[in-house]
């Protein structure tokens, strides 16, 4: 494994692959992508995670896959290649989650089938995973099936506590406390997502500003040095 | 130049064809290990749906309608008819009969199983056992409370031959309903309530007659299943 990320450009850029997904290119806050499960399963932090989880199974596995076949197959029918491999794992994951709970599966209806329109995956293994080697592709499937999978949760965590005041199924309020049934329905889902967007936007600015400011402090302080050295070297 | 065009369509033969069979290898290795999983996972839903349609049942007993229209009990879970299933109160009466049934909703096939009861001649539980409708429009099937009223007193009385029902099952737009054998459809799941209403139709005209001129058929000493 080691072999295969560090024979891409080196180990800083193998992790970079990896944390771009969490944060920098967040699926969800910062490229709007997959919104069809974002707003219609994140009703509760139970369904979220399941759902995030499958879509990070699969976009994982179809990213290594469709990197580790890429010069394989010709330009012409990649597109039906990767979908027919992205089917596949999906079909899989289908099924594993009827073993492991028919309950959830119902829960979530037909938005596993959906996982294979995902734009996420296939926006994924045609704009990376078929121009990068497999660690770096399997990577990237991660960070970003992981990001995705902690939007969802956001998403989850929010709309179960307010709409019916519980956390994966564990009451947080008392029973007096009135629950905002609207944040359980699609409505709620739009809200939620408008207001994580705009916390995870501050935080992305602040973060950034600060980056800027330290930036600057750095450049700043190599003038001075570099002012202050100049007299003497010309006496 | 032609020997060009042979190799890239050859090309592209080998990796669709390939990339299918190794597909298809996997779906079907991943199906084998996981399909007695999810048939146990089913059979303990379809207990489930089974005693929350018919919760006055103790015990249940299923049966299937063999070629001669008689019912017998099922042995084989593999045995062709339609199967019923038979809840039974303690002293062995008939408490109600669970019935499975399916067919086409509007994107793929809704599989319900409905309860009725033979002393009032009526249908009294649907629960839906697996859909694949529109979510948040067609699935509403599955969780519309209201819609699911229509099925606590749903009436299949039959005409005194014993022969047929005496008014079919009728889906009538939403809020309009005057009739007991009448549903109430879902404003924006149309379709789909529709689809609920002829598969519960077609199975009840068939099957509630027969099992109306079969009904000793489920009179046993002993039944297994117990609550």
């Amino acid at each position: 494994m080691s072999k295969l990320i560090t024979s891409g450009s080196g180990d800083t850029s193998a992790t970079d692959e990896f944390i771009k997904g969490l944060w920098r290119e967040n699926p969800i806050f910062v490229q709007v992508l997959g919104m069809c499960p974002t707003l219609a399963v994140t009703n509760s932090a139970n369904n979220a995670l399941v759902m995030g989880l499958a879509t990070a199974f699969v976009l994982t596995l179809s990213n290594s896959i469709v990197s580790l076949i890429r010069h394989r197959v010709p330009k012409q029918v990649r597109i039906a290649t990767y979908i027919m491999i992205i089917a596949t794992f999906v079909t899989v994951v289908d099924y594993l989650i009827q073993a492991i709970s028919l309950d959830m599966h119902k829960a979530l209806g037909a938005f596993v089938p959906l996982i294979v329109v995902n734009c996420l995956i296939l926006g994924r293994a045609e704009a990376f995973a078929s121009k990068n080697p497999m660690g770096k592709s399997l990577l990237d499937g991660l960070g970003m099936g992981l990001g995705f999978t902690i939007a969802l949760l956001c998403l989850g965590i929010t709309r179960e506590l307010i709409g019916n005041g519980s956390i994966f199924g564990w009451a947080v309020f008392a029973d007096s406390y009135q629950q905002w049934v609207i944040m359980l329905l699609p409505s709620g889902g739009f809200f939620t997502l408008g207001l994580w967007l705009i916390v995870f936007n501050r935080l992305k600015r602040k973060t950034s500003t600060i980056t800027i400011i330290k930036a600057k402090a750095k450049t700043n302080a190599k003038t001075i040095v570099k002012s202050n050295a100049t007299p003497g070297t010309t006496p | 130049m032609e020997s060009a065009i042979t190799r890239v369509n050859w090309q592209m033969y080998q990796s669709l064809v390939g990339a299918g069979l190794l597909c298809a290898i996997l779906i079907v290795s991943v199906f084998t290990i996981t399909a007695p999983v999810i048939k146990r996972n089913k059979e303990e839903a379809l207990q489930r749906a089974l005693f929350s349609i018919l919760p006055q049942v103790q015990t249940y007993k299923a049966f299937v309608r063999n070629q001669h229209g008689r019912f017998v009990i099922r042995d084989d879970e593999t045995a062709p008819g339609q199967v019923v299933y038979v809840g039974y109160h303690q002293d062995n009466k008939i408490a109600g009969i669970a019935v499975p049934a399916n067919g086409m909703g509007y994107q793929d096939t809704i599989e319900l199983l409905y309860a009725y009861e033979p002393t009032r001649q009526a249908i009294v539980g649907l629960v839906i056992l697996s859909n694949r409708e529109t979510p948040g429009l067609g699935s509403k099937i599955e969780s519309d409370a209201v819609f699911h009223n229509n099925f606590k007193q749903l009436d299949v009385a039959l005409t005194a031959n014993q022969s047929s029902l005496l008014h079919d099952i009728e889906t009538v737009k939403s809020g309009t309903k005057t009739n007991a054998w009448e549903i109430d459809g879902i404003s924006g799941a149309t379709i789909s309530s529709k689809a609920v209403g002829t598969i519960v139709q077609k199975n009840a005209a068939v099957l509630i007659p027969a099992v109306a001129q079969r009904v000793k058929d489920f009179t046993i000493e002993q039944t297994h299943n117990q609550r």
